[in-house]
């Protein structure tokens, strides 16, 4: 049998919700993707954005390692973290309106997110804006302390998404 | 502050908007103050890094230590 890579679902900013959520996530796939593509409502030069699964708050679920680099090759960053309620997502590009150009674009590969163990996943990054600074390129390892599979994941910042921002999760099967 | 998330049900494909708890503000408003800060921390770092940078500096000269000397010495 073919691998399949089906659509589970979608959820679209109206521009007036600080958090996006899917729940009711389909069990019967091997691995998800979720891909992100999302802009902030805001003036300021960027944006932080917490991805939570599950409804589990607190810092202990959560950490990650990850590293980027200034879209204009201004400087590098790197961490090691486990104080956020949430894994961080830094340099979410901010507009005051919409601007189709302007988005953090993430892919997230959760593999075997069913799975009642510790989970460690990755993500790619480039939170771009087509011109000056203030975007960033990068990758990460994102670490899951739970033993729940997922079953719901949530985007959430202190300023509204912009309108047409969107999450969208993916289930993959293998052959 | 306060907020709303819309919530999409993958299982009915139903979307809501509902107001955020006061679990979740509180935990957005927790992570705000962490970055904030965890970013005073690294601008004081940064500045204290570049006063050292800067009072080594005269020291080598006041030793008579040239520009050139001291940035053969110090890269």
């Amino acid at each position: 049998m073919a691998a399949t890579f089906d659509e589970i679902g979608s959820v679209t900013a109206d521009g007036t919700s600080t958090s996006m959520e899917l729940t009711g996530i389909d069990q019967t796939y091997d691995d998800l993707q979720v891909i992100l593509e999302v802009w902030v409502v805001d003036s300021g030069s960027g944006y932080t954005g917490y991805l939570t699964v599950n409804g589990e708050t607190g810092t202990a679920v959560y950490n990650s390692d990850m590293m980027f680099q200034e879209g204009n090759g201004s400087w590098t960053y790197q961490e090691d973290y486990n104080s956020y309620s949430g894994w961080r997502l830094q340099k979410l590009p901010t507009a005051s309106s919409g601007i189709s150009s302007v988005n953090g674009n993430m892919i997230i590969d959760m593999m075997q997110y069913t799975a009642t163990r510790t989970k460690s996943f990755l993500i790619k990054l480039c939170t771009f804006r087509p011109v000056g600074s203030n975007s960033a390129i990068g990758s990460g390892g994102l670490g899951y302390n739970g033993t729940s599979a997922i079953s719901s994941i949530k985007l959430s910042a202190t300023a509204n998404f912009g309108s047409g921002s969107t999450m969208t999760i993916y289930g993959i099967k293998n052959s | 502050m306060s907020g709303y998330k819309i919530v999409v049900d993958c299982s009915t494909g139903e979307s809501t908007q509902v107001p955020l708890s006061d679990i979740e503000i509180a935990e957005l408003e927790a992570n705000a103050a962490r970055e904030e800060r965890e970013r005073l921390e690294a601008e004081a770092a940064a500045e204290k890094t570049a006063a050292d940078k800067e009072s080594g500096n005269q020291k080598l000269k006041d030793l008579g230590l040239t520009d050139d000397e001291i940035v053969a010495i110090t890269s």
